[in-house]
Parts: structure tokens; C-alpha cells; sequence
């Protein structure tokens, strides 16, 4: 579990700390820092997996922009059976603010060295924590997302591993590709190659599939299942859909057939069922949106009784009252924020007012 | 689509009970679109009150409704330091300053009322010995709850809670035949 996420000069989130649970809530107004958030987790998460660099997942724009500090702190604690990893980065801006590039990067295992990168020095650890090689290093570039694994680095190849659990998307049904080229094992930021994600669930989590399809069942009326078809050199993904009652004769349509709230509905359970069991972690911006209101609270539900045990963990974004008044009280982190200035948080208001509705104190606006 | 017409509506003091109650019905049949929650988003002793204050409301809206939406209502809050049978009391004192009748026999509406509080039922199906006095673990992560109720679900299913179970729970047995399928 992600226990810690510390950031540091990074848009509006200035020495900004948050803990988080096993199910959680971001919530504020518009412009309060909760998906960027969300940005930085996804930017870490490809830096760390050696797919981004600085310049592009830290690129001197997003730097604070009211601070003239040419330095960014990031530090992610995540809890898991081996124990403690806390990782943290250091990006150092130059003056002209044209490149960056890594100052320090670090990673502990319950307070012990692993991996040590400074001023273009990369030390390793074995797994017993004892010192391994120290080598030069690409100062643009993760030295944990470089190394392959080894026998005597398995700590530090599984933090990585757990990193790309993270699953950081927002779900927008008309960016879906309905086309897809090849299997690809992470959902893109704005959920647009689903397509080719479902086709990966369907190769490695097949097993998964039946729970999916008879939790579509229940929320798309007469869905049968899926299918996927040659198109030349694509694959399409197309629905089978049942007769009234479900067991008549079956209709074949292509995915972009389904009307938005639908295909947000196949999004959503796909990435509760799909990869129940592999200790997904789910940050989701918005996940209701699209979706009936008569929806959202049993998806809500599975979601919240999944955490800790078919998925790893989970956090929300949303504005909606439905989830809001189920998880704000207990689960919820209140982002605020005034203009040019950093985005604070807090666990609740200074005054909840008894017999008013989380939902409805939002509306009413509140007091940090 | 009446399978996915809500039947039960579940108020609770907090997300444990919630959960609990859930994960219950869900083992014996009933699915997540048939169950609509509503949860206290307030602190203790607040919570409790809510759901007092809630009950009057719902049991007007069950009765008027009866047969169509909502076809029966569980209301969760904890004894604590009080008694079941003077919770009941509570409950049944909100109905009358609301004007209504107290829940009477023929209503599908169930009181699980755990003493001292659901921890206490959870540390029993935990296997743990104990009393309705003294306070209980909770669980950092609600949902943590499940194997616990599947431990009870099995024990409804022989007919008889083993060992030394709360008297609360051995209560809330008893209601669940207001609504078992």
C-alpha cells in the first residue's frame, strides 16, 4: 500500500505531504491539486520503470510557479510484504531552466540502502544490504528503472514491480480507441487504449473474465460477452448482446457501439475484475462520470470491499455526492487551495455540521 | 429490470456495520443492485443519532412503499453501554414523536444491534473470547471484516453460533428471519 506521497515544487503542491489508506477520497474544488496528484504518481511511475526521463516527465514548466528554488523533491512510502520502501528523487532544474537532470535518487527497504544515486554516482546493495558495485551513472535517467534483475536485487526489482501496479487513468469513452494493433499491459492516462489493455486481460487474467461478464451482466442489460476480431492488421473488440431475458439470441455490436455510460461501465468493472488478484493499485479521476447514478453506489461497494484484498488499493477523485457522502467522513482528504498559493490538505474541515451531508457542506463550501 | 430494484435499504452508524451487513446478504443470495446503503458521515455518538433520527423516515418510506421499492430496512447502531432492548426502546420512541407506528410484526424491518459493538461480534468470529463490555480491535481496512462474516454465514447455515456468542448477536439472528429470503 501506498502509506506516503511527499512532493515538492511541482506545479501547486509545495512541501505538500499526504498519507493515504487502503480506500481514499480526494476531494476540493477545481484547481485544488488533486490530479496533479494524480500527474506526479504517473510521472514517477514511468520514470521509475526507465520509460521517461527527466526532460520529459519533469520538464522545468512544471516547476512551482510563483518559487525561483530550481529544485524538486519527490517521495513515495509503500508499504508491502518485504517490508518498508520509501524512494525518494531529487531533480535539479539549471538556471536557464532548460534541463534537468537527477540530483539524488534513493531507495530504503525498512531504513537500509538499496540503490544510492549523487552527483553522477550510482551505489547498489545486495539484497542482504550489503555494499555492491559503485559505477557512473546517466544523470537523465532512473538507475532503478535501468538494472536488470538479478539473483542478489530481487528487493529492489520488486519496488519497481510494485510501482507498475499502479494503474493512474481517467476514464473518457469517446478518447477509446475501438481499433487495437497489439496487447498492451497498461491502461494509458485518459483510458484511450482500453481496447488493447482488454485484449492483454483477456491473455494473461483470462481467468478473470467470467467474474467480469457476470458483473456486466448485471449492469448492461443482455450483455452476454465480448469478443475480439481480425480487422486486417487490428483487432476490433466487439459486445455480444442477449435477447430480452438474456438467454435468447445473441446480436453482435462493436464496442463503439455502446453509448458512453456503457462503455465507462466496462471500463470501471474491467479494472476491479480484470485484475482482481494482482495487487492493482487504482487511481481513478472521476470515475463516476458517465455513469447512472443507480450505478455508482454497488460499484462503489465492490470497490470499497475489494481494497486490501483483490486489489491493493484505491484512490478517488471525485465531485460526485454519491461518493462523496460514502467515503468523505472516513476516507476523505479536503484538498483546498488559493490562487498562487500551495494546495493544503487536511483529513476533514475544522466543523462538520451534524445533520448536513458531506455533499451538502462541499456545496455550502467550508472551512479548512 | 426488476433485479436491479433496490430491496433492502441498509442504514448504518459507520462503514464496519455497513460492511458487515453487506458482505452477509451478499452470502445469502441477495446481489449489490438490490441493496442501497446509507451510511452516518459523522463521529460517534453523532452517528448513532443520526441513525435514530433516520429510522422514522425510512420506516414511513418502507411502509408506503412496501412491495414495490423498498421491501425491507435494517437499521445498525450500536448498544454500547446501553442494553438492546432499550435501543429498541429509542427506536421505537422516534417513531412515536414522528407521528408513526413502531416497527410492528409483519414489518420486513430488522434492528442488528451489536453490544458493545461490531468489534465485539468480529472478535467472536474471530474465535476470540468475549464480553459486550470491554472494547474490541478494529480493523484498519473495513472490507478486512469478510472472512469473519463468512464464518458467521456458515454457522446460520448449521442452525447454531458456536462457543460462547454475545447475546446481541444471538439477537440479531433472530431478526434476520424478518427478511431471510
Amino acid at each position: 500500500m501506498l502509506t506516503r506521497l511527499y512532493i515538492d515544487n511541482f506545479r501547486s503542491l509545495v512541501n505538500f505531504e499526504l498519507k493515504l489508506g487502503s480506500v481514499n477520497l480526494l476531494l476540493g474544488e477545481n484547481g485544488s491539486g488533486k490530479t496533479t496528484v494524480f500527474d506526479v504518481l504517473y510521472r514517477l511511475r514511468e520514470f521509475i520503470s526507465g520509460r521517461e526521463r527527466t526532460g520529459t516527465a519533469f520538464p522545468p514548466h512544471e516547476l512551482t510557479r510563483w518559487q525561483t528554488l530550481g529544485i524538486q523533491r519527490f517521495e513515495l512510502e509503500l508499504k508491502t510484504g518485504q517490508g518498508v520502501f520509501v524512494y525518494s528523487l531529487t531533480i535539479e532544474h539549471d538556471e536557464t531552466r532548460r534541463r534537468s537532470r537527477v540530483k539524488k535518487e534513493n531507495l530504503t527497504l525498512d531504513n537500509r540502502l538499496l540503490f544510492d544515486f549523487e552527483d553522477g554516482t550510482a551505489k547498489l546493495y545486495h539484497d542482504d544490504f550489503t555494499s555492491g558495485p559503485q559505477y557512473p551513472f546517466d544523470w537523465s535517467q532512473s538507475g532503478i528503472g535501468a538494472l536488470q534483475e538479478r539473483p542478489d536485487n530481487r528487493k529492489l526489482t520488486a519496488f519497481r514491480r510494485e510501482i507498475e501496479r499502479f494503474i493512474i487513468t481517467t476514464i473518457y469513452p469517446s478518447l477509446i480507441e475501438s481499433e487495437s494493433r497489439q496487447e498492451e499491459n497498461r491502461l494509458a492516462r485518459d483510458s484511450s487504449n482500453f481496447v488493447s489493455w482488454y485484449r492483454f486481460l483477456s491473455q494473461e487474467h483470462q481467468a478473470n473474465l467470467f467474474e467480469l461478464f457476470n458483473a456486466l451482466k448485471q449492469v448492461i442489460p443482455g450483455f452476454h460477452s465480448f469478443s475480439i476480431k481480425e480487422m486486417g492488421d487490428a483487432r476490433t473488440l466487439k459486445v455480444l448482446i442477449a435477447d430480452g431475458n438474456g438467454k435468447g439470441k445473441t446480436l453482435t455490436y462493436s464496442f463503439d457501439e455502446l453509448s458512453d455510460g456503457q462503455r465507462a461501465l466496462v471500463a470501471l468493472h474491467a479494472l476491479l475484475y480484470g485484475l482482481k488478484g494482482e495487487g492493482a493499485y487504482l487511481f481513478l479521476d472521476e470515475p463516476e462520470n458517465f455513469v447512472a447514478l443507480r450505478e455508482i453506489q454497488p460499484w462503489l461497494t465492490t470497490l470499497a470491499d475489494f481494497c486490501g484484498q483483490e486489489i491493493e488499493q484505491a484512490v478517488l477523485i471525485s465531485h460526485h455526492p454519491e461518493i462523496i457522502d460514502y467515503l468523505a467522513a472516513s476516507n476523505g482528504k479536503w484538498f483546498d487551495r488559493e490562487p498562487n498559493t500551495p494546495a493544503k490538505i487536511s483529513d476533514r474541515p475544522a466543523q462538520m455540521v451534524d445533520d448536513l451531508k458531506s455533499s451538502e457542506l462541499i456545496a455550502r463550501g467550508w472551512n479548512r | 429490470m426488476t433485479a436491479k430494484r433496490v430491496q433492502l435499504v441498509v442504514v448504518s452508524e459507520d462503514k464496519q456495520h455497513d460492511c458487515f451487513i453487506r458482505h452477509f446478504l451478499l452470502k445469502s443470495g441477495w446481489n449489490r443492485h438490490q441493496l442501497r446503503s446509507r451510511v452516518a458521515s459523522k463521529g460517534k455518538g453523532a452517528a448513532s443519532q443520526w441513525v435514530l433520527a433516520q429510522f422514522p423516515q425510512e420506516l414511513r418510506i418502507y411502509r408506503s412503499q412496501a412491495g414495490y421499492l423498498g421491501n425491507g430496512l435494517i437499521i445498525a447502531i450500536d448498544a454500547d453501554t446501553r442494553t438492546v432492548p432499550e435501543i429498541i426502546v429509542m427506536l421505537a420512541r422516534k417513531c412515536e414523536e414522528a407521528g408513526i407506528a413502531p416497527r410492528n410484526q409483519g414489518d420486513r424491518v430488522v434492528f442488528v444491534t451489536p453490544k458493545r459493538n461490531v468489534e465485539t461480534w468480529l472478535a467472536y468470529l474471530r474465535g476470540e473470547s468475549v464480553n459486550e463490555t470491554d472494547a474490541y480491535r478494529k480493523y484498519d481496512c473495513e472490507s478486512d471484516c469478510r472472512q469473519d462474516v463468512d464464518r458467521l454465514h456458515s454457522m446460520c447455515g448449521r442452525g447454531i453460533l458456536d462457543g460462547h456468542p454475545p447475546e446481541s448477536l444471538k439477537f440479531a439472528c433472530g431478526e434476520y428471519n424478518r427478511i431471510k429470503p
